[in-house]
């Protein structure tokens, strides 16, 4: 298969990574948890933004008195205690979030475990991926300097370019016809709105899989945490000039983090960029589809044998086993019924059995503890 | 890294220990200095001072960035407790890892 290159590569590197500082705190391990310790760092340090953030543009730009959304971001910075350090956590655990994810996406791509029984975690992941990157967009247009005045209008010459339904959505990007402080309270209602969006669909990632690794250990989250305040240390972040209406900014610095899309729109027409958009994510979406291996034999429960002890239910890695009300003529409760497609044939249910009433087809009790046998000795 | 906690672990892992904490004391010297408490620190604490005042370079160097821009400290602050969380994460992988692993295998039936 085209991956097993990638997946030896993969697991040599994690090797490595064990001589070093041993299984237990090899990152590798926990590269689904990591987007979301950052996840957790963005939650917080958000708030500790939005008790000082003003959502409006006002747009008297000469006035002593201003008071908006770049002077909200300025106050931050400069006059509250600490406030670059949050600002900075905030951009720069938006920035780890998104090279996690990445990484978590490439280790399940090269290790083969994005198909079949897993497909609504590679479904739920790419969808998840690109509510962050939109996430990220808008939060860029919120500090409101002339690189957030030029990405909103991209992003609203690229909505016109859309057939039906641009205009309407536009609209509702804009909170109105044009950029107003009602554009700039929706700018942050959606990148609050849909931050809160993602521990839904987190929920969809995690829902057939019985024991999520949510956190990694505390010495992985020091490190984690500590590598984000070295770099906040080290590339201290500034806002560009104050957007004017009136001005007309060109060029603007490109955080490849997130602001990759709009690169894009700098040297494509917006209809082809939408194409190839949508092309990625449909590819990405695919890709599962495109590996052909023999479908999966999932494991059969043995009625007559089946006492509805649950523990099966219990250990399944991947919830695909349900306990149903037992047929009249049983003398117990409840039954064990295993859902086909979400079943991996892993075996472990057959493992948790002590009535010898769920098998893995083709294969006996006795193949199933020689493998194990010969895996925890290899 | 060797599996056992050998001499050199040991040592290895008191320095971690020695530099983290070093990293926090530099952290804490900088609210001293910020909040405009006596140069001198009393009584203990003046070994320490007396240390800390051996950059003087480095010090005045800081000054000089502080100047320049004002969220400078909270940089430093910042670079400080990074290093200390690395050295006290690098400490724990040490102290906290666990002894050999053993898979064991149930007999069943
Ligand atoms: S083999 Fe058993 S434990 Fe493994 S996924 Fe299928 S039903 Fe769950
Ligand atoms: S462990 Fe065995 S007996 Fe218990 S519910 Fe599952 S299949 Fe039935």
């Amino acid at each position: 298969m085209y991956t097993k290159p990638l997946n030896e590569a993969t697991l040599k590197l994690e090797q490595g990574i064990n001589a070093l500082v041993s299984s237990k705190y090899n990152p590798f391990y926990y590269h689904g948890a990591l987007p979301q310790f950052y996840l957790w760092v963005l939650y917080l340090s958000g708030l500790l933004l939005f008790a000082y953030y003003i959502p409006t543009i006002d747009n008297a730009y000469d006035s002593d008195k201003l008071i908006n959304a770049w002077t909200s971001v300025d106050y931050i910075t400069n006059h509250i205690p600490f406030g670059a350090i949050i600002r900075g956590i905030h951009r720069y655990a938006g920035d780890a979030m998104v090279v996690t994810i990445l990484l978590h996406m490439l280790r399940v791509w090269f290790t083969d475990r994005y198909r079949q029984y897993r497909i609504v975690e590679w479904l739920s992941g790419v969808v998840l991926l690109a509510l962050v990157l939109f996430i990220g967009q808008t939060g860029y247009y919120l500090v409101w300097d002339d690189r957030s005045l030029l990405l909103t209008r991209m992003t609203c010459s690229a909505l016109d370019a859309i057939p039906l339904v641009g205009q309407g959505i536009k609209t509702w990007f804009l909170n109105g016809t044009e950029v107003t402080n009602y554009t700039m309270a929706n700018f942050l209602f959606i990148h609050i709105g849909l931050s809160f969006t993602l521990l839904f669909g987190l929920w969809i990632h995690y829902v057939r899989m019985t024991r999520p690794v949510l956190t990694p250990p505390p010495v992985i989250n020091y490190i984690l945490f500590a590598l984000l305040l070295l770099v906040v240390a080290w590339f201290p972040i500034e806002s560009g000039k104050m957007a004017d209406l009136n001005a007309q900014p060109t060029s603007f610095e490109v955080d490849w983090f997130f602001l990759w899309p709009y690169w894009l729109l700098t040297f494509m027409q917006p209809a082809i960029y939408w194409l190839a958009l949508a092309a990625g994510t449909v590819v990405l979406c695919l890709l599962p589809y495109f590996v052909r291996t023999k479908p999966v034999e999932p494991a059969e429960v043995l009625e007559k044998n089946c006492t509805g002890c649950s523990l099966c239910a219990r250990d399944c890695p991947y919830q695909a086993i349900v306990m149903v009300p037992a047929p009249v003529t049983s003398r117990f409760k409840l039954l064990a019924v295993v859902k086909p497609y979400r079943c991996s044939a892993c075996g472990v249910c057959v493992g948790a059995c002590a009535f010898d009433a769920i098998d893995l087809p083709n294969m006996l009790d006795s193949d199933i503890t020689a493998q194990i046998k010969s895996l925890a000795q290899g | 890294m060797p599996d056992d906690k050998g001499p050199v672990a040991k040592i290895f892992c008191l320095l971690t220990v020695v530099f983290a904490a070093g990293c926090l004391l530099m952290a804490l010297f900088m609210p001293w200095a910020e909040l405009g408490l006596p140069a001198t620190p009393p009584g203990p604490l003046q070994a320490l001072a007396g240390l800390y005042g051996g950059g003087q370079g480095l010090i005045q160097a800081m000054v000089r960035a502080a100047q320049t821009d004002k969220n400078f400290p909270f940089y430093v602050y910042s670079s400080f407790l990074g290093l200390a969380m690395i050295a006290g994460a690098i400490a724990l992988n040490f102290v906290g890892r666990e002894e050999t692993e053993k898979t064991v295998l149930p007999t069943k039936k």
